[in-house]
């Protein structure tokens, strides 16, 4: 073999390499799109626009959710707070829109989760507290407030036409989808194009060297655990939306499923790394997992399994695809 | 300074009379009894704790709720800590009829009473109860089957939508159901989904079967609690009136369903009467009457309620 023979055969290698790369770290694109397609051919009825429609409209809120669970996760950190949010915006919105009016319920419900995510980064970020702590000391705080407020009694009375928000259409859009669409449109916009946004990545990567760069981290972390409080508010009007009660022991089940959709999108829990896309993806496709077993009929006792065993092999594969790269 | 303590001890006094001449006149004054609720969040728990507690004070009884919060060793210390305190009554509502049974035994060797109330507790391994005071959550789910033949007659394909798997109102309201359409072979159950007692996971299995079953490919959907209702109103909106809906329970957006249409009936199983009933047979034992409650269940009724009898009963909870 001449040495130009072996330079060309490493070319090669080098550009099999490369692409062999750059296809996994769209795994999940793949993934989704193959399992949309092997559904659409094998489940029946899968394939219908009203089927999709339900399904956007139903993971719209987790999908909400999932977007402030993104910037928080990429900070480093987490938030378990976010079903107590979202219940009591639900509340707090019913409460308000049943006694006074609509814009001051909402305009409440969501200055509220707003603040709920401050304390939660005035905590992590200035107090020094763990988030795993934090999120799980505010969580349960703010659900004793709700039970103390309501006696556990959810809230009637919400005008059948507010059910527009979370069942309505626009076209054939349901219109909690375009509310996630627009909370995923900002949250891109945010890291894509603000400064903050690009703090969020600096500071989840390495928070020491964010702070000798001249970063206040203090504020991007506070920063992220409020707009992380604030969707979760707006999920919880979804919710408002969808059910017409406001339920204080709703929404319990939403910090780990919308963790859950940031992380099968292929986002370490480690920060530093992590796109919009991979939490609305994320989001569908356990929506769209969930739903295919729906109408196969799949005994609800397998669901469960079903979806962790997806969960590992979606997160295996990006973790180990990541890891392999990082040998190289 | 002299002046007003001999103000307070004058009032001291007058208290103290008071209450011994109330207290000779009833047996059950300053009675105390301690009531562990599996989970006191659970919406339909509130008029029963308030209904308890009204009677309860009515009666000069001190009532002592404590929340289990979902968890059986919370349950099993809280009813321990009564046995500690030497109250004069416990009342359980359980999570697991079973998984209780350990802690009733310890009751029973201290000599206090045990009283299940709502949600029932094991007595076949030699625990000793009281009563139950509550609905029989088996026949809770034979009244919805009498509801499904009255809505869709004795033919016809049903989904069938379960709350949180292995609770024992989601087992016993099971196997009631099946009972009831054993009489019935032409009613075929479809499909089966477990809800969880949740208002947006039932919703979403509702649009689930009304995508995969065309209309006249299923007559009915059943839910074993309240929470189906957004389904029903959803199908309504989207002009599936051929589905019939039948839910579990009684509350204010079930009802108004109910009377708009979306709803073709429950089975209501009312809190607040348990509450009451719980309390007034605590009273029968205090004062020695102990004979006159009915044992070993002290059941209440379960009316059904459909669009000709809906305006007679106000709603059970979200009044």
């Amino acid at each position: 073999m001449t040495p130009t023979d072996g330079s060309i055969a490493n070319a090669r290698r080098e550009e099999q390499g490369s692409r062999w790369e750059s296809l996994a770290a769209y795994a999940l694109p793949i993934i989704f799109v193959a399992l949309l397609v092997v559904f659409c051919l094998t489940v029946p009825h899968f394939a219908t626009w009203a089927n999709f429609a339900n399904v956007l409209q139903r993971n719209s809120i987790i999908g909400i959710v999932a977007c402030g669970m993104l910037l928080m996760i990429i900070t480093g950190g987490f938030d378990l707070s976010v079903g107590a949010v979202g219940a009591m915006s639900s509340v707090v919105a019913a409460a308000l829109i049943v006694h006074l009016s609509m814009p001051l319920g909402i305009a409440t419900a969501l200055l509220l989760g707003l603040a709920v995510g401050i304390l939660n980064g005035f905590f992590i970020a200035k107090v020094g507290m763990n988030p795993f702590v934090t999120t799980l000391a505010t969580q349960v705080l703010v659900t004793g407030f709700l039970f103390v407020g309501t006696s556990a009694q959810p809230v009637y009375g919400v005008p059948e036409s507010f059910t527009v928000l979370g069942l309505g259409r626009i076209g054939p859009i349901p219109i909690p989808t375009l509310i996630f669409a627009a909370v995923a449109l900002v949250t891109w916009a945010i890291l894509r194009f603000t400064t903050l946004g690009h703090y969020i990545y600096i500071v989840g990567g390495n928070k020491t060297a964010a702070r000798l760069a001249g970063i206040n981290v203090d504020r991007v972390i506070l920063a992220a655990y409020a707009l992380g409080g604030l969707f979760a508010a707006i999920a919880g009007i979804v919710l408002l939306g969808q059910t017409n009660i406001g339920q204080p022991a709703s929404a319990a089940d939403w910090p780990l499923t919308a963790i859950a959709a940031v992380v099968v999108g292929g986002v370490p829990l480690s920060g530093g790394v992590g796109q919009v896309w991979s939490a609305v993806l994320g989001t569908l496709l356990l929506g769209i997992i969930a739903n295919a077993l729906n109408l196969l009929g799949v005994s609800p006792f397998w669901q469960p399994a079903v979806t962790g065993a997806v969960i590992i092999v979606a997160v295996g594969l990006d973790s180990y695809q990541r890891k392999q790269r990082e040998l190289r | 300074m002299t002046r007003y303590t001999r103000r307070s001890v004058l009032a001291g006094a007058a208290a103290i009379a008071l209450l011994a001449a109330t207290g000779l006149g009833q047996a059950q004054e300053g009675k105390r009894i301690g009531f562990m609720i599996w989970n006191t969040s659970v919406p339909f728990y509130s008029n029963l704790i308030k209904m308890a507690n009204e009677t309860a004070e009515k009666n000069g009884i001190k009532l002592d709720i404590q929340s289990g919060n979902g968890d059986l060793a919370t349950q099993i210390s809280i009813v321990q800590q009564f046995i500690a305190q030497q109250v004069d009554l416990i009342m359980i509502a359980p999570s697991d009829p079973v998984g209780i049974v350990p802690v009733i035994r310890q009751a029973n060797a201290a000599n206090i009473p045990v009283m299940a109330v709502n949600t029932s507790a094991d007595v076949s391994s030699g625990a000793k109860v009281l009563t139950y005071v509550g609905v029989d959550d088996f026949e809770f789910g034979q009244r919805q089957g009498d509801l499904i033949v009255q809505a869709i007659g004795e033919k016809g394909k049903i989904a069938y939508i379960l709350g949180k798997l292995g609770t024992s109102a989601q087992l016993a309201r099971e196997a009631g159901l099946m009972d009831t359409l054993k009489k019935y072979p032409g009613i075929e159950i479809i499909e089966k989904q477990a809800a969880d007692w949740d208002n947006a996971k039932a919703l979403a299995i509702t649009q689930d079967f009304l995508s995969k079953y065309p209309a006249g490919a299923i007559d009915a959907i059943v839910d074993q609690g309240p929470e189906g209702v957004n389904g029903a109103n959803f199908a309504a909106e989207n002009g599936r009136t051929d589905v019939k809906f039948i839910m579990g329970d009684y509350p204010l957006d079930v009802r108004n369903a109910i009377i708009k249409g979306t709803v073709y009936g429950t089975v209501n199983q009312d809190p607040a009467p348990q509450g009451t009933t719980a309390i007034e047979d605590a009273v029968l034992l205090f004062s020695g009457k102990a004979d006159q409650i009915p044992t070993p269940n002290h059941h209440i009724g379960l009316p059904t309620i459909t669009k000709e009898n809906v305006e007679q009963f106000p709603p059970a909870w979200g009044g």
